[in-house]
């Protein structure tokens, strides 16, 4: 034991200074208690690719609805829209579809999400012709429910960090059926396809595993 | 057994209000008299976590509340080279919310407050070391102190006990006033900064019942003191200093839960220049004896699941409650204490496991708007106080071992990890 000369305090041996003055102290051998830390080691690194990315897609957002509205007068359409909504749609694939850390079925969702926007504002900012909402939104949900049930089934090992995602992508397939039935959507056979192949991908997890899907939608929806 | 598991009451708040500045995560550790063998404590970590079912547990979202999910990863013990209660990163610790270190001679164990209290952290810490001193060779006798490897757990054991003990009482809303806040400069790079002191348990604890006081109260008196004195003697702010002390309800409510079961009750005193420390003391014992008693922590216990139990709660999405609780832990919570002191109290181990422990340590994992902590135990006659702080000022904490020092006689040992100040 050794005291501290400014603060008269009893010091433990291993200790290399004062931690209230800091005065320095030869320490002797006694094993220490806590590491030396290495700061620089230890500080997580801001990854600077994603924030490139980030920062293009608004420069490219903000540069299009810039160059949209002092060229309105000659050429009075908004054409920015699809620039802003491809730009952001490459900020969601490269910054979190590729770069990012997140769980496969949370990027799949969001792709679903990411992609059925990008394709419901090119329909919607090029006169209408529903054709977002009627085929490729339904494509788009019963191919990502298919990936992700493939998934589910392939990795049986990671099921349980799956069947959440599984579970979000189905409700998802029954959206093409409310927008029909807001009359968003005029093809009835595209959106009962999307509902049907929900129906169907429950009635499969039911069957090949009914003790697991039970308990994850008691897990999920427990209150 | 389920696979999966419901968030006791009190563990709800945690995985909202978690972030880089309010960890959630505190340590148990022990100092061993020889040297860590990393091999023999990552077998016996292996084995005590089969014991311990709602450790071992990965935390996923539902639609309405968080959950825990079976984790089948084996943990990985690692080597200590972080400050203590740094983040805890599931991705990168095999989806577990919990930490077996080592370092020389130190095994620490980290826990995400979710998971389970000061109490159920340190039967899993004595059970992690009975099987690590088999392993090396030792003859332990149990002795009842230990929930042993090979056992299988009792359903009273996973239990939330809130429920249990749960009464629907007439709400009296109390008016709750800001208290004084600690503020300081950040510590650079950020981490906590611990100091320990290590007082001699049995002397002071005498010293205290003199006074007329338990420990819990006489340290609370003290820190009341410290942190008047450094802030409040000279400064313009008259807010009342109020130190939060979490109190184990297993003393006063029969329970064998190794979840949290734990309430905290606020005490609070305003100071002025005449203010002493004997007076302080007075107040303090009065205070705690009013709140710390049954039918006090039967309100809070009330009140606490009450508001789970309200269907107008219970149905209301994830996301939804996670932002009104951030809310009510800044406003009911945060903005109402100074500082926080938890006492682990006396641990027990087996004697043949006592005889390879030289010391044990709690730290308790600071948070935005109270940048110091205090947890302490006591093992083999040494208390052991640990601050834990974010900011580089200790004035406060050098005050508190001082008056200590001064006033019972009895000389605290320092240590300190440095962080912020070498390397």
């Amino acid at each position: 034991m050794k005291e501290c000369v400014n603060c008269h305090l009893r010091l433990r041996d291993s200790q290399k200074e004062c931690p209230f003055c800091h005065e320095k102290f030869s320490s002797k051998d006694e094993a220490p208690c806590y590491p030396t830390y290495d700061y620089k080691k230890l500080m997580v690194r801001q990854r600077i690719f994603p924030r490139i990315v980030a920062f293009t897609a608004i420069l490219l957002s903000a540069a299009s609805v810039f160059i949209n509205l002092l060229t309105w007068r000659q050429y009075p359409h908004l054409w920015s829209v699809f620039a802003v909504g491809g730009a952001m749609y490459l900020w969601l694939t490269i910054g979190n579809t590729i770069l990012s850390k997140m769980h496969g079925g949370g990027k799949i969702v969001l792709q679903t999400i990411g992609l059925s926007v990008l394709a419901v504002l090119v329909d919607v900012f090029s006169g209408f012709h529903r054709w977002s909402v009627n085929i490729v939104v339904p494509f788009i949900v019963i191919a990502h429910t298919l990936l992700i049930t493939i998934i589910v089934f392939s990795k049986k090992m990671r099921w349980n960090a799956y069947i959440g995602y599984a579970i979000t992508m189905l409700f998802l397939c029954f959206l093409p059926i409310l927008l029909f039935a807001f009359r968003v959507a005029t093809s009835f056979w595209f959106c009962a396809l999307s509902g049907l192949y929900a129906l169907l991908t429950v009635a499969a997890m039911f069957i090949f595993a009914r003790k697991d899907l039970k308990d994850q939608f008691v897990s999920r929806f427990h209150f | 057994m389920d696979s999966w598991f419901r968030l006791d009451n009190a563990a709800k708040i945690f995985p909202a209000v978690t972030k880089k500045s309010n960890t959630s995560v505190y340590r148990v550790g022990v100092r061993l008299k020889e040297d860590v063998d990393p091999r023999a404590l990552q077998r016996a970590a292996a084995t005590a976590l089969k014991r311990y079912p709602l450790l071992a547990v990965k935390l996923r979202r539902g639609v309405f509340w968080n959950f825990f999910d079976k984790n089948q990863s084996p943990i990985l013990v690692s080597e200590e080279s972080n400050y203590p209660c740094a983040p805890l990163n599931p991705k990168q610790n095999r989806g577990y919310f919990l930490r077996v270190l080592y370092y020389k001679r130190q095994v620490s164990v980290e826990i995400f407050h979710a998971l389970t209290d000061g109490t159920g952290a340190i039967e899993f810490l004595k059970t992690l070391l009975y099987q690590y001193f088999r392993l090396k060779g030792r003859e332990i006798d149990p002795q009842g102190l230990v929930l042993l490897p090979g056992q299988v757990p009792e359903q009273c054991e996973l239990d939330d006990s809130f429920r249990k003990y749960y009464k629907p009482l007439k709400r009296i809303k109390s008016k709750r006033q800001p208290s004084f806040r600690i503020a300081g400069t950040p510590l650079e790079p950020f981490g906590n900064n611990i100091v320990h002191g290590v007082f001699e348990a049995k002397a002071l604890n005498s010293h205290a019942r003199k006074k007329g006081a338990t420990l819990t109260e006489y340290l609370t008196a003290a820190l009341i003191y410290a942190i008047h004195l450094s802030y409040l003697q000279y400064g313009l702010q008259r807010e009342p200093v109020v130190i939060s002390v979490p109190v184990n309800l297993r003393k006063l409510f029969p329970s064998k839960t190794l979840r949290n079961f734990f309430a905290v009750v606020n005490i609070g005193v305003i100071t002025d220049e005449n203010t002493s420390f004997d007076t302080l003391l007075k107040q303090v014992s009065r205070q705690m004896k009013a709140k710390v008693n049954r039918e006090s922590i039967q309100e809070i216990i009330s009140e606490n699941v009450h508001l789970e139990r309200n269907y107008g709660v219970k149905f209301v999405p994830l996301f939804l409650k996670d932002i009104v609780l951030k809310q009510a832990f800044i406003f009911q919570g945060e903005n109402l204490k100074t500082i926080t002191i938890s006492n682990l109290g006396n641990i027990r181990f087996p004697d043949d496991m006592a005889k390879e422990i030289e010391e044990a340590s709690v730290i308790l994992y600071p948070t935005v708007k109270s940048p110091v902590n205090c947890g302490m135990c006591t093992f083999d006659n040494r208390l052991n106080i640990s601050f834990a702080r974010t900011i580089r000022e200790s004035d406060m904490i050098f005050r508190f071992f001082k008056l200590i020092a001064e006033d019972s006689g009895l000389e605290p040992e320092i240590y300190s990890n440095d962080w912020g100040f070498r390397g």
